[in-house]
């Protein structure tokens, strides 16, 4: 066996060890709920301009659960999708309603101005503030949330141009940490129950 | 009485043959059916329409082009989610298969009304032609539904 077999050897070896360690690991997860979540190694504190011009930290947020996603006021079926689910979640949630906020961080600063984005809001029973800000600034936030968007230009059409984007919905616990992420197909359940245990961690 | 019953009989005969003849000389290889317009979400002025088309015929067609009567802008579309993110895209047409279904919904393909004219709510219609590439259209009366 040369050296190169004998490295490739180890590496498939170690890959193997990694695989199974992974499958234990979620395996694990699954188990009884009162298991703490754990802490999402993504997110963090920004600072962004909200609906009525102001300056906007996270960090001003703890205490609350604050449900983070990126979009734009523009989005034709997934932004005014997820606003809706989130409404109802609000509503479901009843009295523990009160300790969530969601943030509504706009990927097209272009469109996006801030009565733009507060306008939008307007149309949901939602306790959201519309997030906005220079590219440089909304970039910084996209990839600390591991986020992605794209600006494609649709010259054809009325739109002039759409913005592609993730529409991940990420649970912050009441310290400001990343504790779940919701799909775009995440049921109205999901979401309330990833609230309340995210809710009763932090109590 | 029995005068009454023959010349009932007569009409009923005379009107079945009128409609029934044309009906058999052509039916339709194309139909459009269950068409509906989502109610526009949030303050949004724009909006998608649905319908299940389904080609009867042994040759492939394809919507090229689409009208509604409360928007000047009707685009043919497509919705997509690329491994987490959403994409939408105007396309050229939208393919319906020989002897086969192309069903128009929320996240796939679709209809997109751009600057609606006048706003439609639940209980209305909204009147929708789709032109095919052999030129020829059909036109369905869509309801408006909540998302």
């Amino acid at each position: 066996m040369t050296t190169m077999m004998r490295r490739r050897a180890e590496f498939a070896a170690s890959i193997i060890a990694l695989a199974a360690w992974v499958v234990g690991a979620s395996a694990c997860q699954s188990g009884p709920a009162v298991d703490p979540l754990p802490i999402l190694p993504i997110g963090g504190d920004f600072t962004l301009t909200d609906h009525d011009g102001l300056p906007f930290t996270l960090a001003s947020q703890r205490g609350r659960v604050v449900l983070v996603f990126f979009g734009y006021s523009s989005c034709p079926d997934a932004c005014p999708t997820t606003l809706s689910k989130l409404a109802t979640v609000s509503r479901r949630l009843g009295d523990d309603g009160a300790r969530v906020r969601t943030l509504y961080v706009s990927v097209d600063p272009e469109r996006d101005t801030p009565p733009v984005l507060k306008a939008d809001l307007a149309n949901f029973a939602l306790d959201a503030v519309g997030l906005t800000g220079t590219k440089g600034e909304l970039d910084r936030v996209v990839k600390q949330y591991a986020a992605a968007y794209e600006i494609v230009p649709t010259l054809e059409s009325a739109a002039k141009y759409t913005v592609s984007h993730t529409t991940t919905v990420y649970a912050v616990d009441a310290q400001g940490q990343v504790r779940l992420t919701f799909a775009y197909e995440a049921s109205v359940d999901e979401i309330v129950r990833g609230i309340r245990r995210i809710i009763a961690d932090s109590a | 009485m029995q005068r009454l019953l023959n010349r009932a009989l007569g009409l009923a005969i005379a009107g079945g043959l009128l409609l029934s003849a044309p009906l058999a000389a052509q039916a339709p290889t194309i139909t459009v059916r269950d068409a509906w317009v989502r109610e526009p979400m949030g303050g949004r002025n724009m909006t998608g329409a649905f319908a299940i088309v389904e080609n009867a015929g042994p040759t492939p067609t394809a919507i090229v082009a689409a009208s509604a009567s409360i928007s000047d802008k009707v685009e043919l579309h497509e919705m997509k989610n690329d491994g987490g993110m959403m994409r939408m895209s105007p396309v050229k047409r939208l393919e319906v298969p020989a002897h086969g279904t192309l069903e128009l919904k929320p996240g796939s393909f679709h209809v997109m009304l751009f600057d609606i004219k006048a706003r439609p709510s639940p209980g209305e219609t909204v009147r929708l032609t789709l032109t095919f590439d052999d030129g020829t259209t059909v036109t369905t009366d869509a309801a408006v539904r909540k998302p």
